[in-house]
This record gives structure tokens, sequence and C-alpha cells, in this order.
């Protein structure tokens, strides 16, 4: 196998344009859990032990409407579940011993298995996944404390200070929809427009019941069977 | 460290490693119905989920606010108009302004 040496001018090439992509991204985040009364401790520690873009912007309602542990988890591990497919075909680039392995693992995002090659050597996997990683980890810290910094004394109490979270969410659900499922839809013609107009119905009816659910169970209760029975309708839709 | 924010630590420190450190030590095959499954259908059903969530939880507050601005905000999600950043700033300004405009 050929393995391609560690260059560390060539490898911040590759990196830098992904690590500064995600810096606001990581700052917006801090600067949110900051205004939901996150300290700055609390932002550094999920940004090291659950780097997850998507997955912590979506703890922030949960944990401010009190969600459960088994909720916060079903939610960000399919949120994550992504992650399963990209992490079993990049395990074979992974060095052996035990410890780099987790490190690495843990280390795992999007932009960096986008970015890395089937013939990087480890030492060229430790860049570009610690690179990301800590400039991820950073942002978030600097957003929490610049988020402190603005007193509490300039906004109004009545003030919706979680609106900006939920908008990002918004974001970034919509366009998981777009990608994960109209994106998706192949053919051409009639097909295609039969096709769309399946995931129309489909995420209509999901979003329905999901709807109906949040009024029978609360909104805390309803995720599991409210996730439970949409895959399973867009299962039987066949997308 | 509160315990909302503990538990929300917690459940992301578990997802990780269930999702990116134990497929890196234990051998699986996924098989494509599985794979379309994972990477497609369970992510698509939670982002369902969330977003009616959110229009749910925000309209309780400002429902005309709030519709409105989510709407936009998902309308520039779906035709990939600006980036998270541009539609946070123009979602939470719409949001703000209606709210004071109709209060």
């Amino acid at each position: 196998m050929n393995i391609v040496m560690v260059q560390p001018h060539g490898i911040l090439r590759r990196v830098a344009p992904a690590a500064l992509a995600i810096v606001p991204v990581s700052l917006l985040f801090g600067v949110l859990a900051a205004r939901a009364d996150w300290s700055p401790l609390e932002v550094l520690a999920i940004g090291l032990l659950g780097f997850s873009g998507s997955g912590q912007f979506a703890l922030l309602p949960l944990a401010e409407s009190g969600a459960g542990f088994a909720t916060m988890l079903l939610v960000t591990a399919s949120i994550n579940s992504r992650y399963l497919p990209i992490a079993y075909a990049s395990a074979t680039r992974l060095p052996t011993p035990a410890g780099q392995r987790v490190c690495l693992a843990h280390m795992l995002g999007d932009e960096a298995y986008a970015m890395e090659r089937p013939h990087d050597s480890g030492a060229s996997l430790w860049a570009i996944r610690t690179s990301l990683f800590v400039a991820w980890v950073l942002a978030g810290l600097l957003g929490a404390l610049l988020g402190h910094l603005v007193p509490a004394a300039w906004l109004g109490r009545e003030v919706n200070l979680g609106y900006p979270a939920s908008v990002v969410l918004m974001y970034l659900s919509a366009a998981q929809l777009r990608a994960r499922l109209w994106l998706q839809v192949r053919g051409r013609g009639r097909g295609r427009g039969r096709g769309r107009g399946r995931v129309l119905a489909a995420s209509a009816l999901c979003a329905g019941l999901s709807l109906l659910l949040i009024h029978l169970l609360g909104p805390v209760y309803f995720w599991i069977p409210g996730i439970g029975l949409a895959s399973l309708i867009l299962w039987r839709a066949g997308l | 460290m509160s315990d909302p924010v503990q538990t929300a630590i917690a459940a992301l420190f578990c997802t990780s490693c269930l999702v990116r450190i134990l497929p890196a030590f234990v051998p699986l095959r996924i098989g494509p119905r599985q794979r379309r499954y994972l990477e497609r259908l369970l992510p698509a059903a939670v982002f369902v989920n969330f977003a009616v969530y959110l229009v749910y939880s925000e309209a309780l507050r400002e429902p005309v606010a709030a519709l409105a601005s989510l709407a936009v905000v998902a309308g520039m999600a779906c035709f990939d108009r600006l980036g998270v950043l541009a539609t946070a700033v123009l979602g939470t300004a719409i949001y703000f302004g209606l709210v004071r405009g109709l209060g």
C-alpha cells in the first residue's frame, strides 16, 4: 500500500478552509449556549466529549426543556447515525494502538472524512482530525466567553434569547431533509415528479403525526414514538 | 455543572462512543438496506420531528413572528440560498422585528 507521508504545509493547506468554515458555527454555538446559562466549562466539555455540530445545537433546547438521558441519546444518536458507515469505512486507516484509535475515531467529523484520502498515513490523520477538532472546541469556548460578556441587564427580561438557536436548528433540519430526501429522488420527468410528490406527502404525514404526538404526549415524551413513526413512514414510502 | 447540561454532555459522549469509536473496534458488515436506513431515513425522521418541535415550541410564545421567521429560514435552507450564519441573522431579525412591530 502506498502511504503518503505528512507534509505539514500540505496538510495545513488542505485543512485550513474547512477549519475556518467550522469556526463561526462553533462560535455561534458557544454564544447561544452561554445565553442559555451554560458555563464556559460546560461548553468546553461538550465540545471535547461530544464534538458534533448538529448534535450540540439539538441538545440546547432539549436541555432547557428537561428532556431525559434516553431522549437525548436517541435524538443525538439518530442525528449522528450517519457516522456509523463513515466510521466503518475509515477504520482501516486508523493506527493499531487502542488509545490512538479511540482518540482518532472520536475526532472523526464530516469535514475530516471529506478531506482524508485512502492512502493518508496515521500522522496525516492526526494532523487533519486534530486541527479540525481543536478549531471546533476553541471556537466554542471563545463563543461562550463572548456570550457571557453581554450583560444580562442589556437585554429585556422577556427577550427570547433561545430563538437564534431555534433558527439555526430549523436551518439544519431543513437542509438535512433536502439532502437526505429531496435530492435523493432519481429519474427524470414524470418519474421524478412522482418521487418528489412521495417525499412531500410522506414528510407532511410525518410532520402531522409528530404534531399530534406532541399534543397528546407533550414536548418531552413525543420524541421516541415520533421518530419511530416517522422512520416507519419514510421506510414504507420507499424513500 | 447543572444536571440537564451534564445529562446532555453524557448523552453526546455516549453517542460518539456508539457511532464513531465502537465501529473502529467492532468489524461489522452493513448491508445496503441498513445503510440506507442509518444514513438517510433515521436522521430524516429525527429532523422532521425537530422541525415540528421547533415550530410548536416557538409558536406558543409568538405565533405570527415565529411562523413567519421559521418559514423563511426553512425556505432559505430548502432552496440553498444563504449559508447558515446569514440565514440565522435574517431569521432572527424577522422574528424580533415582528415581535416589536406587532407588540
